[in-house]
């Protein structure tokens, strides 16, 4: 079997088991609820290994690369499911890289991460030889709010470092900072001069900056995923209400100001797929343009997740404006993930970079 | 006129096609032709021709690449094609575009349109007459299909064709026909049954342009060519082996034209259109000049040269499953719009400089290498083969499901 067909293999089971156990009735319940997860999800989520999908089999996971987590991503986007899977991936995969058994251990336990994603605040490790402590702020960590550990970047005398730290940790405190975006979570973070020991520096040097590309490729090609499964769920659903929506004794989609934005939608989502099974495809074979590509694919596929939110909140008219429906809770994820990673421009200029001259 | 273009041989060669296992081998070798045989400043020779040697120019190439196989790699074996398969295919398009070799303008209704129209629905007869034409003769083809009042709404057409004895008599005036000045037949359709609904009385015919009657007068077009054509019909004579398929089901037989129109040709464009952005990229990263030192005009490059990435996806995907005719409406109204905007974005990046009047290279460029002519010529693809509006119909209706328009339509 090959590995993309494990990748979809994979998505479809996380798929019947979503789609049973968190219908959109159960995500508006927890939206309602105010929590921070919805705890019988992740106990699920967890039994079946979503948090270790990157880990490799060693560690207790299935050790897949970012390419082929693309499919379940975007299954998670569809359902807007309020889990940590995609930090758990980018944990994972800089664990991987890094060899940081330790910690993945720990992630193959159970244990939930968080990742610091770019552009990076600046934190400061200071001192070294055993005494070494990091000083500074993140102002907003996605998953952050209930994570376990945190995968955070930060400048030492000789470079940038990759740390890991309990959020336990003595000098470490995690503030939940409410989002706009209701199903996810995030905290801002001080850390007030936390002692790091050996065991929390995962890479430094060369091997740093090698995490810093392969984090940002692997967050943009999520990201795009996460967007492009919310942006065709959204668009499948307004499809269907300009079926059956009447007035003026017709349905609404047999009026072609109101088909021509259907086909509009459907042109953009579909662009930006293409371009994003590209990123993927070029990761598969390990191309040299992979990144580029997950850096276009990033910016191409949270602009379309936007204008399709928008345009399909609209095309519902009064009934997308309530609570009740799922058009906001689009919305708000569509204009999360276009805020994400510095938005589409910076992820642009990131592709721009890694062209070959 | 064009005596400095060398003589094509008369034997035909199969030293390009035999390497088309290999395809390294297969690639170094067009490239190792097209440096022998194409002037390396055709394109400058060509600016302010006129257009007779536009056609003898094309004439000259289409020989050139029919002698060696390059002309129909893509027409299936039953075509006495090579058939050859979508990596071979895109080797060739790739070289020939980085070579800014000629697109054979000219014979794009006889390499597409003409296969895709007769294997669908030609008799024996018909096939082995006209593809050998195009490809032992260099027959060139146009199409009738757009009439004054029956544009987007082409099933409306009125051009009659009367049964008489041995063949039909057909009255009525096309228009839109690229190519049409120089065609040697035209792909038409003509109502049969006026009685009938509208999409079921009409039958397809292929024409001969030099039957009596045919009056052909080119339109001069807003990028500065005269492509397209209006013909006048009078009393044209078309005998019975003209008719393709039967009485009635021309309407038919026309998606299996259309299809072509919105497929394989893009398939070709989207690939120059490549390269024409990768080498529009590498400049910008090589040379940085003012367009990539500027913000905004860099962000809008990167966009359009994304969707431009996607589109080839979504074309070479189409292609290798046989053309969904979804997907084939899909990339229409897609690089349509890629390419107004690109050439667009190239005409603004170009400030003054590309407001002056250059002579132009007619049936040449298209991706920006002429920023105005390009970025009028756009328009060609935003209209013809379909309306981009009416595709969306097309893609809201028979692609999402959405209830058609209750207009009556018969």
């Amino acid at each position: 079997m090959t590995t993309q067909q494990e990748a979809l293999e994979l998505a479809r089971g996380v798929e019947q088991l979503v789609g049973e156990r968190f219908d959109r009735r159960a995500l508006h319940a927890f939206v309602d609820s105010g929590n921070l997860r919805d705890d019988g999800l992740m106990a699920m989520a967890s039994e079946i290994g979503c948090f270790a999908l990157a880990v490799p089999e060693a560690q207790g996971g299935l050790g897949l690369d970012p390419a082929s987590l693309v499919p379940t991503y975007q299954v998670l986007g569809a359902y807007m499911a309020p889990l940590p899977v995609i930090s758990c991936a980018l944990a994972g995969n800089l664990l991987a890289r890094a060899e940081a058994g330790q910690w993945l251990a720990r992630l193959g336990e159970g244990a939930t991460f968080a990742v610091c994603l770019p552009p990076w605040s600046e934190l400061r490790m200071e001192g070294g030889d055993g005494g070494a402590r990091l000083y500074g702020a993140l102002p907003l960590v996605l998953d952050g709010a209930d994570a376990d550990v945190l995968l955070v970047r930060a400048q030492s005398e000789p470079g940038a470092v990759w740390l890991a730290i309990d959020t336990k940790a003595a000098g470490v405190v995690c503030t939940p900072v409410p989002l706009v975006d209701e199903t996810r979570n995030a905290a801002g973070v001080d850390f007030a001069g936390v002692a790091i020991p050996p065991s929390s520096v995962i890479a430094e040097g060369d091997m740093a900056r090698l995490l810093d590309a392969a984090l940002a490729a692997h967050a943009a090609l999520a990201l795009a995923a996460d967007s492009l499964g919310g942006a065709k769920a959204m668009l499948g659903k307004t499809v269907d209400y300009l079926k059956v929506r009447e007035q003026f004794g017709r349905p609404i989609g047999s009026f072609q100001a109101l088909k021509h934005r259907a086909a509009n939608l459907h042109l953009k989502a579909t662009v930006a797929q293409a371009l994003l099974d590209e990123a993927v495809d070029a990761a598969h074979a390990g191309d040299g343009s992979a990144a580029m590509l997950a850096h276009l694919a990033f910016a191409q596929a949270a602009n379309a997740y936007a204008a399709i939110a928008e345009d399909c909140l609209q095309l519902h008219g009064g009934i997308g404006f309530t609570l009740d429906h799922d058009a906001h809770l689009h919305l708000k994820r569509a204009k999360l993930n276009q805020a994400l990673l510095d938005g589409a421009d910076a992820a642009r200029d990131a592709a721009a970079r890694l062209v070959t001259r | 006129m064009l005596d400095w273009l060398p003589r094509t041989p008369k034997a035909s060669s199969d030293a390009l096609l035999s390497l088309r296992e290999d395809l390294a081998a297969f690639r170094a070798a067009i490239r190792a032709w097209i440096g022998e045989r194409l002037p390396s400043d055709w394109l400058d020779r060509l600016r302010g021709a006129d257009h007779e040697t536009y056609v003898a120019f094309q004439k000259w190439w289409f020989a050139e690449l029919s002698r060696v196989g390059l002309a129909t790699p893509h027409w299936p074996a039953e075509a006495a094609g090579v058939e050859l398969p979508l990596s071979g295919q895109i080797v060739i398009y790739e070289e020939l575009a980085r070579a800014h070799a000629p697109s054979p303008t000219l014979y794009a209704f006889s390499i597409y349109h003409v296969p895709a129209t007769l294997l669908h629905a030609g008799t024996e007869e018909q096939r082995a007459t006209y593809l050998p034409g195009v490809q032992e003769r260099g027959d060139v083809w146009c199409q009738g299909f757009s009439e004054p009042n029956a544009g987007s709404d082409l099933a409306s057409l009125r051009t009659r064709a009367e049964k008489v004895e041995g063949g039909y008599r057909v009255n009525g005036q096309k228009i839109w026909s690229s190519n049409g000045a120089d065609a040697d037949f035209c792909l038409l359709l003509a109502r049969t049954d006026p009685a009938a609904p509208k999409h079921k009385g009409i039958s397809y015919f292929i024409l001969d342009m030099r039957s009596e009657g045919v009056d052909v007068r080119p339109i001069g077009q807003a990028n500065g060519e005269s492509e397209f054509n209006e013909i006048f019909l009078d009393d044209v004579f078309i005998p019975d082996v003209g008719l393709i398929g039967k009485e009635g089901e021309g309407w038919g037989i026309a998606q299996a034209t259309l299809a072509a129109e919105r497929g394989i040709i893009i398939f070709e464009l989207v690939e120059r259109l490549r390269l024409a952005m990768d080498a529009m990229l590498h400049k910008g990263v090589t040379e940085e000049p003012g367009w990539w030192r500027n913000d905004a005009s860099r962000q809008q490059f990167l966009t359009l040269y994304s969707e431009m990435r996607g589109i080839q996806r979504l074309i070479r995907q189409g292609m290798e499953s046989e053309g969904d005719p979804l997907v084939a409406s899909l990339v229409k109204v897609a690089y349509g719009e890629l390419l107004q905007r690109y050439t667009d974005w190239v005409v603004r990046s170009g400030g003054l400089a590309a407001q002056v009047a250059e002579p132009l290279a007619l049936g040449t460029g298209r991706h920006g290498e002429m920023p105005m002519p390009d970025y009028l010529s756009s328009y060609i693809w935003t209209i013809s083969g379909g309306t981009n509006e009416v595709l969306r119909n097309i893609i809201a209706e028979r692609g999402l499901g959405l209830p058609r328009d209750p207009v009556k339509t018969a």
